[in-house]
């Protein structure tokens, strides 16, 4: 009897044992427990209505592992170079330069984007290659001119990181990190940039409109929100989902606003391969946009002047594919400088100072 | 002891045999199926071609690029003369985007005479804030881009393209809106609602610049967002009814 009692003791213990072995992988500190904190989205009443995606809920350890791998080098092939490095919160996460400059130095050929409100876009992208946030960005990780870094190089990083073994397990319960854990978390965190607290906005439902923007900005967004036809800049036919000042549709958020007669960058058109798209690029928001240039896909005008002396007197009518609500003006708008200084003077309104010095959204190291 | 434990195993597979709940009494049939509107855009009956040319009766020569309606107010009408209002039931079709059909549930089976329904708003929705509707809805400015921002209201209607005009191209573009642009279209066909079905719809294109007038775009004029007052609208809504047929029932 006591040799039985002895063999069960011995094999209790084994399994005891085989079940406290270390992770083949992560040696997690035992203090990381799978908890999450679910994270409250302010919505104010005035935001556009919103799906959070239902595959990937917020939490403030995953707003937070996103927040830390955006601001880390770590995700770079030399570790040099983070989301960060041409996505500054005070430029509306854009960059100054007129194209983004990967590791080894090697030009881009786009400038990037301004990063806010991204859960309402449905295209990503300047050519709209990416149809989700979550396929979004994966890709300047791994692109060759930008942080040329694979993903399964990345994750062994990743893993190797005590910061990032205790954030993957507490936002993720995971201890083997994935392509979409990492996915998952800079999608939660780019979920949390919104910006929708600039003078313009505090413009809803209010009829003293010159209390809130001064005479010249309502002379430019009356500029802005009429036909040419009718003496206006016509700026909203593109820009025409007002809250976002820009283009989140499924059909509409694709153009050709007539930078070339001749097209060096085909834009959309490589992305589906259809000739009626050359040429195409997203139609960006312009909130933000004082603080944002360079302008247009290749950063090519440095100043808003600029970008209104195009609209003024500059549009390629030959350019293929040149958006019908461009095309339909069938002559140049010849802005006179006080129209354009409205409307500059407008678009300033578009400024959203919270969200620029967000302390949420700054580096969290 | 011995006992106890063949007791305690009886109960376990006793309860474990228990049967899940009783099944249900008899289910009557559903009474309701749901109802899919397919639009496919023509020119003289033949499907269009977003990408060729094809000459108006006015003699212009126009490629449609853009081809947009907001759909509202879908009634059916009852053999016996009841009309069944849809409710909720609104449309968002963009032909040149593909995006060309949309599907209302809880549709009463039975014999039907007619279909009706607006291209256009009611008045409250046009007017009302556009961010009320959920982001998927087809009345969210995100899946339409028809909203003109503010108080502006939606666009019921866009028609866009290109034509030729002394060997050049030139763009058109006619915008319909406002509340006295509502179109109203009522289409007498008997049909029988048993399973879930689909209506074929046709847009007919060709009849949008020739039906009760014969509208030019080089005459007439090549651009319009309705405006108060707006001859070149006047004269290009007059061809509107008439245009949006059924060609099949499924």
């Amino acid at each position: 009897m006591r040799k039985k009692i002895a063999w069960l003791v011995v094999i209790l213990l084994l399994i005891v044992v085989k079940s406290c072995k270390k992770d083949a992988k992560i040696d997690a500190p035992v203090t990381d427990v799978y908890n999450p904190t679910p994270y409250v989205l302010k919505h104010e009443p005035w935001y556009p209505p919103f799906n959070l995606p239902s595959d990937n809920a917020l939490t403030e350890e995953g707003v937070m592992l996103g927040r830390m791998m955006f601001y880390d080098p770590i995700l770079s092939a030399d570790s040099t170079l983070s989301c960060s490095g041409c996505h500054r919160q005070n430029r509306s996460f854009s960059d100054s330069r007129r194209v983004s400059v990967g590791i080894t130095g090697q030009l881009g050929t786009r400038n990037a984007m301004a990063l806010f409100n991204q859960m309402w876009n449905r295209k990503f992208f300047w050519d709209g290659r990416a149809n989700s946030l979550k396929e979004q960005v994966l890709m300047p990780i791994q692109a060759h001119d930008e942080m040329n870094m694979n993903i399964y190089d990345l994750i062994e990083k990743l893993e190797n990181s005590p910061r990032y073994q205790s954030g993957f397990k507490k936002a993720f319960d995971v201890t083997e990190i994935k392509p979409l854990h990492i996915s998952k978390a800079l999608e939660q965190f780019l979920i949390t940039i919104i910006s929708f607290n600039a003078p313009i906005d505090k413009l809803w439902g209010r009829t003293d409109t010159l209390n809130v923007i001064n005479a010249s900005a309502l002379r430019g967004l009356n500029l802005f929100m009429t036909p040419t036809q009718n003496g206006g800049a016509d700026c909203f036919h593109c820009h025409s989902n007002i809250p976002f000042f820009g283009n989140t549709s499924i059909t509409g958020s694709m153009a050709n606003n007539g930078l070339d007669a001749v097209l060096t960058d085909k834009g959309f058109g490589n992305i589906t391969g259809n000739l009626n798209d050359e040429g195409k690029f997203k139609i960006p928001s312009l909130r933000n946009i004082a603080r944002s240039a360079p302008y247009m896909h290749d950063g090519r005008f440095q100043t808003l002047d600029e970008v209104l002396d195009f609209y003024s007197t500059g549009i390629n009518f030959s350019s293929p594919n040149l958006d019908i609500n461009i095309a339909s003006h069938n002559q140049q708008l010849n802005l006179s400088g006080q129209q354009k200084a409205d409307i500059i003077e407008f678009l300033n309104t578009l400024t959203d100072t919270t969200y620029l010095n967000n302390p949420a959204y700054a580096s969290p190291f | 002891m011995k006992n106890y434990i063949k007791i305690l195993l009886l109960s376990l597979v006793v309860f474990s045999c228990k049967p899940e709940n009783p099944p249900p009494p008899d289910k009557p049939a559903d009474e309701t199926v749901s109802l899919t509107f397919k639009f496919t855009g023509k020119f003289n009956d033949i499907p269009m071609s977003w990408l060729n040319y094809v000459v108006t009766h006015a003699n212009d020569t126009i490629r449609v690029a853009r081809l947009k309606y907001l759909l509202s107010n879908f009634v059916l009408e009852k053999s016996n003369g009841e009309f069944v209002k849809l409710t909720d039931a609104y449309g968002f079709i963009s032909l040149a985007d593909r995006l060309d059909s949309f599907t209302f549930k809880n549709i009463p089976k039975g014999d039907y005479k007619s279909l009706r329904f607006e291209v256009g708003l009611d008045s409250a929705i046009n007017h009302g804030n556009p961010q009320q509707w959920s982001i998927n809805h087809p009345l969210n400015p995100s899946v339409n881009d028809m909203h003109w921002g503010w108080s502006g209201g939606y666009i019921f209607q866009i028609v866009e393209g290109y034509y030729k005009s002394n060997g050049l191209e030139k763009a058109f573009s006619y915008h319909v809106a406002n509340d006295v642009h509502t179109q109203k279209h009522a289409l007498v066909y008997d049909f029988t609602i048993s399973k879930n079905s689909k209506f074929e719809m046709a847009v007919e294109v060709d009849k949008i610049f020739y039906n009760a007038v014969d509208f030019s775009i080089k005459n007439d004029g090549d651009f319009s967002h309705s405006g108060d007052p707006d001859l070149v609208m006047d004269k290009f809504f007059k061809n509107a009814g008439g245009t949006i047929q059924i060609d099949n029932f499924k």
